[in-house]
């Protein structure tokens, strides 16, 4: 008795679904292209994470492959290079989250604290130049500026009276260089961000400020920064979600194939990439793409648990 | 077949020049036998890659040589590029998309055979393969080359058979020479000198350092199959009876070259900006910023003739650094060409690999480019230069099949000072070739060490560069750092993985 | 920001006039800053090989020469090539991409659509956990074969999901009132989507649009892994190779120069020569920059005050 009334249910339940099916069945076709794309380049490719446990050879591909247990990870991890990848990633994206988030804040604030409209149109121009060209010609101006035979970095120095630096053998500069180029490139874009939420703020409290006797400084500090402090702190912890993810772009086209400066400048995208084309070890590439997955999949995580505690109508899911 | 030395064939090799026409007749009747044997009845396109770029007229040769091939062997054959920028990049890609394509270059270190290899990406060729589809290849190519390209016993290329040596030269402008007060460049003292007196004098050397010339003085030589190239572990071939391996790291002399490198590099002998420099070979002497260049013989020769021609009054010239010792021939694994694991036609494609390499027609038109446009025979076994503006002579990737016994030489008619400083080495060294050391045709198979070598490789390029191009701070730090990163890659068991291989190698021999 | 003029015409203090002084040096200098790296690309270009090798690149032009532009013109076939595909790839991409996002970020914000949110996170699951690199090449490669292949610049940049996500918060601000209507006068899904939805979501089809155009305009990277024939290189990759290879390019115009005032590829530039090529694949960018960054700074703004 009773199986017969579970399988009615479930018959219920199935014509139920079918029903649905027909009444969506426009939404559903619609959505087909995406879905199938979907699968097909983002789920599909998550099955060949299994090259992180095989030695691979080129005729037996990803499924055709012998096991190998975790030798893949053994030397990634072994060697130091996982401590130094990691660090590297991590200690760029702070500096460049912090950095940038600072820098264009005050870019911001400034250019709608500035009086003159053409000025102001003009060098907002100007900052978002370098957000339109490709990481390919930034290299290309890097080695303009930086290279110790050409370099204009030099040709200054030297007008200067100094020693001129060799920065493509001196490791130490790159942080400071690689968090220069990233303000560069993103200081226009970001900036646009908070300028929209100082725009969005209520102007009657600047008037009853004024009334009340602060001066400018003090309505920059107590009213307008505070007022886009949500924006920020969205913004922040967003990006503290991606702090595993190396902008590759970036630090490829800038930092090339110069071994010299792989302890400061190594990371983790960029020895993937290695791992792949240079040294050829498909295995060892494949596991250090899923060690970066998994560490990306926790701090999304976290991050998004920060966001909703902070904001519960920014959560991405 | 009775093992052959390369000094005797070296000795051997005036004899087989005189003998290429017959060399030629020959090759050709024995490999129209091969075709009638095997059925070639269906058409295939065959695809090649080739390393480097397309010059103006390749098409227009291949048309000629694929006439050729349809006729003989029902075939043609199509060849991409894989530049010279980028082959380091896309080889190993080319593989792992599993593209079926049939022939492929390939070079012992330098253009990845044993990486290749041991992720099987080619095509095993046994004795018995090989002599049903390329009997002709079987004859010339020498059972030592054959020796040098088995990796734990197997053959997986076609060496080429030439007798090239395996020592770079310098092309130095003579000018600079005279300014600087340096009359001979002949070991390496004298080449630390010029290195030095350029720098003072406010003139790049060269492009880097000279750690191989240095290598070269101190008797040594890369190991076949050993990390970035061979350079890591070095053997004494200047001595047969030192069976040592010599770990760079645990031999005296690298440190002493890093010391000098360094102190050369702090002079300014060569620009700080080498690592991240795009430039060629080449690129510094053409361009007037570099006194000098390092290259084998043949490139070296090529170079200066253009310098001169346009710079007439630098009067750049060839110098051998490294005059002491008697020379090493290349090992003939140096270039070749491989079948793909992948390919749908390994029969056709070895055959018309017999062809490229032993019809003198196809080599010919693969070497010279079009007679008549490009060349101009001289005899049977010289050719004139017309015009090599469109297809480079010997420079269109085509040194894979390179075959001493049908190759012709040029014919120079207006001789320069350099021409005969050329020839005069040429003689000189080839009266000079120095004696087999067993681990001339020894190559390590890394397949057992793949994941090791690959840690090595990946954290070699951080120290290792730096360090011969003297640009660290502190030598014997960065030594320290080298090692360490060395030993936690797991640099060890691939010296002893090469310890046990090299012993089960002499017991073999 | 008319307020805010008027809160400073109040008082006309010291503070606000030492705030005039750091706001203009500021963003002048930040100005300055982003500006130079191009302005000595340009200066480069324009310099004679000759200086650039004695003094280095400087900010004007030194011993101005056109020669580093007549040699690219010398054999400008490549150059168009290579913008002719990247042209093409972007067209198409962003026709494609934003008709796809649309359609998806239209769907998943239909209240009546009960699965929405579990599609939602089937789209969203991807942004959390990726294959990586080697499957994701194998998949191109020996799945798909579409290596050397059109498709295999077209396809990665298709679709994604953070444009998915700006896409859907524009169209759930749409009332549903509005959507409704138009179905009642008998409008289907298709055509309320283009005939109701799209004409009010204009500036998030502009910003989204830019996105994706910028991303193929800019794109190198699938280029480096999937493409071989150098016929087929986008522009982004054709500089990168060119600049890599500079002597091969030498070359190839030596070889094909339209005047026959080239004697060898030994005589051209290569420094300058690197400046020009860079210049000639910058600067159409440049110039449609300000439109376009017009209808960006509008789009974000909007976003962004819509939250």
């Amino acid at each position: 008795m009773e199986k017969t009334i579970d399988n009615a249910k479930k018959r219920n339940r199935f014509r139920k679904f079918l029903k649905k099916l027909h009444r969506y069945r426009i939404y559903l076709l619609m959505l087909l292209p995406a879905v199938i794309y979907t699968l097909v380049f983002a789920y599909y490719p998550m099955t060949g994470i299994v090259l992180a446990f095989k030695k691979y050879t080129y005729a037996g591909g990803i499924w055709g492959s012998a096991w190998n247990g975790f030798e893949n990870f053994k030397f990634f991890f072994q060697s130091g290079q996982a401590w130094m990848v990691t660090r590297n990633t991590v200690l760029y994206n702070i500096a460049f989250i912090i950095v940038g988030t600072v820098t264009q804040i005050a870019v911001a604030v400034f250019l709608t604290e500035l009086k003159c409209r053409k000025f102001r149109t003009v060098a907002q121009s100007m900052m978002f130049l370098p957000y339109f060209i490709s990481w390919v010609i930034v290299g290309v101006m890097a080695f303009n500026l930086l290279s110790s035979d050409y370099g204009f970095v030099n040709r200054i120095i030297t007008a200067l009276g100094g020693e001129k630096i060799s920065f493509y053998t001196k490791g130490q500069y790159w942080p400071l260089i690689l968090i220069l180029f990233n303000v560069w490139k993103g200081v226009g874009y970001g900036s646009v961000m908070y300028l929209a939420a100082i725009m969005g703020v209520d102007t009657s409290i600047y008037e009853s400020a004024a009334i009340d006797g602060c001066n400018v400084f003090q309505r920059i500090f107590k009213i307008t920064i505070p007022s886009i402090m949500p924006t920020v702190i969205i913004l922040f912890l967003m990006s503290v979600g991606g702090i595993f993810k190396g902008n590759f772009d970036m630090f490829y086209n800038l930092v090339g194939n110069n071994g010299l400066l792989y302890n400061y400048t190594d990371v983790i995208d960029t020895l993937t990439m290695r791992a792949l084309i240079s040294s050829n070890d498909f295995g060892m590439s494949a596991a250090i793409g899923l060690y970066q997955s998994v560490l990306c999949f926790i701090t999304v995580m976290i991050a998004n648990k920060l966001v909703s505690l902070y904001d519960k109508d920014y959560t991405l899911f | 077949m009775k093992r052959i030395s390369r000094r005797d064939f070296l000795r051997g090799s005036a004899a087989g020049m005189a003998g290429v026409a017959l060399g030629g007749v020959f090759g050709g009747a024995l490999s129209a036998a091969a075709s009638e044997a095997v059925d070639t009845s269906e058409y295939v396109e065959l695809k090649m890659y080739l390393i480097g770029d397309r010059t103006a007229d390749f098409d227009a040769v291949y048309d000629k040589i694929n006439e050729i091939l349809l006729e003989k062997l029902n075939c043609k054959i199509s060849v991409d590029f894989l530049s010279w920028s980028e082959h380091d990049t896309k080889y190993s890609l080319l593989f792992a998309s599993g593209e079926a394509f049939d022939l492929i270059f390939t070079a012992s270190s330098w253009c990845h055979y044993e990486q290749t290899v041991a992720l099987g990406g080619f095509y095993e060729l046994t004795e018995e393969f090989i002599q049903t589809y390329a009997p002709d290849i079987w004859e010339v190519v020498p059972e030592m080359a054959w020796e040098q390209a088995k990796i734990s016993g197997s053959i997986y290329m076609v060496p080429n058979y030439q007798n090239e040596f395996g020592q770079d030269v310098l092309a130095v402008r003579s000018d600079i020479m005279e300014q600087v007060g340096i009359d001979s460049i002949t070991n390496w003292d004298e080449l630390y000198a010029f290195y030095a007196v350029c720098a003072q004098n406010g003139i790049y050397a060269s492009q880097g350092g000279p750690s191989y010339q240095y290598f070269q003085d101190q008797g040594m030589t890369t190991t076949g199959g050993a990390p970035n190239n061979g350079e890591l572990v070095l053997y004494n071939t200047q001595d047969p009876s030192d069976l040592n391996f010599y770990y760079i790291l645990d031999w005296d002399g690298f440190s002493d070259y890093c010391h000098q490198a360094k102190e050369l590099a702090d002079m300014g002998a060569w620009s700080q900006d080498v690592l991240s420099s795009s430039d060629e070979r080449q690129t510094g002497l053409l361009t007037g910023r570099t006194a000098a260049m390092v290259w084998n013989m043949g490139s070296c020769r090529t170079y200066a003739k253009q310098a001169n021609s346009e710079n007439p009054d630098w009067n750049v010239t060839l110098v051998d650094p490294v005059s002491n010792w008697p020379k090493q021939v290349n090992s003939y694994i140096n270039n070749g060409v491989a079948i793909n694991v992948s390919s749908e036609h390994k029969e056709r494609a070895m055959m018309v690999l017999n062809e490229f390499y032993t019809n003198p027609d196809v080599f010919d038109l693969a070497m010279l480019g079009i007679e008549g446009v490009h060349w101009e025979a001289v005899g049977d076994d010289q050719y004139i230069i017309l015009d090599e503006s469109g297809y480079g002579v010997n420079n269109n990737c085509n040194w894979g099949w390179t075959n001493d016994t049908i190759k012709r030489t040029e014919y120079i008619e207006d001789r320069t000072e350099l021409d005969d400083t050329y020839d005069a080495m040429l003689e000189a060294w080839n009266n000079n070739v120095k004696e087999d050391h067993p681990y001339d045709g020894f190559n390590l198979d890394t397949s057992n060490i793949s994941t090791q070598f690959a840690a090595v490789e990946a954290a070699l390029s951080t120290y290792y560069d730096p360090l011969v191009n003297g640009l660290v701070d502190d030598v014997d730090a960065s030594l320290e750092a080298f090692r360490s990163a060395m030993e936690s890659a797991g640099m060890q068991d691939i010296l002893d993985e090469l310890q046990s291989q090299a012993e089960e190698y002499l017991a073999s021999l | 920001m008319a307020n805010v003029k008027q809160a400073g015409k109040i008082k006309h203090g010291k503070d606000v006039i030492a705030l005039q002084v750091m706001a203009y040096t500021f963003c002048t200098l930040i100005a300055l800053f982003c500006l130079i790296p191009f302005i000595m690309v340009i200066s480069g270009s324009f310099s004679s090989e000759e200086s650039i090798i004695q003094n280095g690149f400087s900010l004007l032009p030194q011993d101005f020469s056109l020669e580093a532009y007549k040699t690219v013109f010398e054999s400008p076939m490549v150059v168009i090539r290579a913008y002719a595909v990247t042209i093409g790839l972007t067209a198409t991409g962003t026709v494609l991409g934003l008709l796809l996002q649309t359609m998806t970020a239209y769907v998943l914000s239909r209240k009546d659509f009960e699965w929405r949110n579990g599609f939602s996170f089937f789209f969203y699951f991807t942004t959390l956990f990726s294959g990586g690199l080697v499957p994701t090449y194998l998949l191109y490669t020996r799945t798909l074969k579409l290596q050397d292949s059109y498709l295999a610049l077209l396809l990665p940049l298709l679709f994604s999901v953070y444009n998915l996500l700006i896409m859907k918060s524009y169209i759930s601000a749409i009332p549903d009132s509005l959507i409704d209507a138009a179905k009642i006068d008998g409008c289907g899904e298709v055509k309320t989507l283009f005939s109701v939805v799209m004409p009010l979501i204009k500036p998030a089809l502009a910003t989204v649009g830019l996105f994706i155009a910028l991303a193929y305009w800019n794109d190198w990277y699938n280029a480096m892994l999937y493409i071989k024939s150098d016929s087929k290189y986008p522009l982004q990759y054709f500089l990168y190779q060119q600049i890599n290879n500079i002597e091969a390019y030498k070359k190839l115009i030596a070889n094909n120069s339209v005047s026959s005032s080239v004697a060898s590829a030994l005589s051209l530039p290569t420094q300058s020569l690197k400046m020009a090529l860079t210049i000639v694949v910058t600067g159409p960018i440049i110039l449609a920059f300000p439109f376009v960054q017009k209808y960006f700074v509008q789009g974000i703004t909007i976003g962004a005050v819509k939250g």
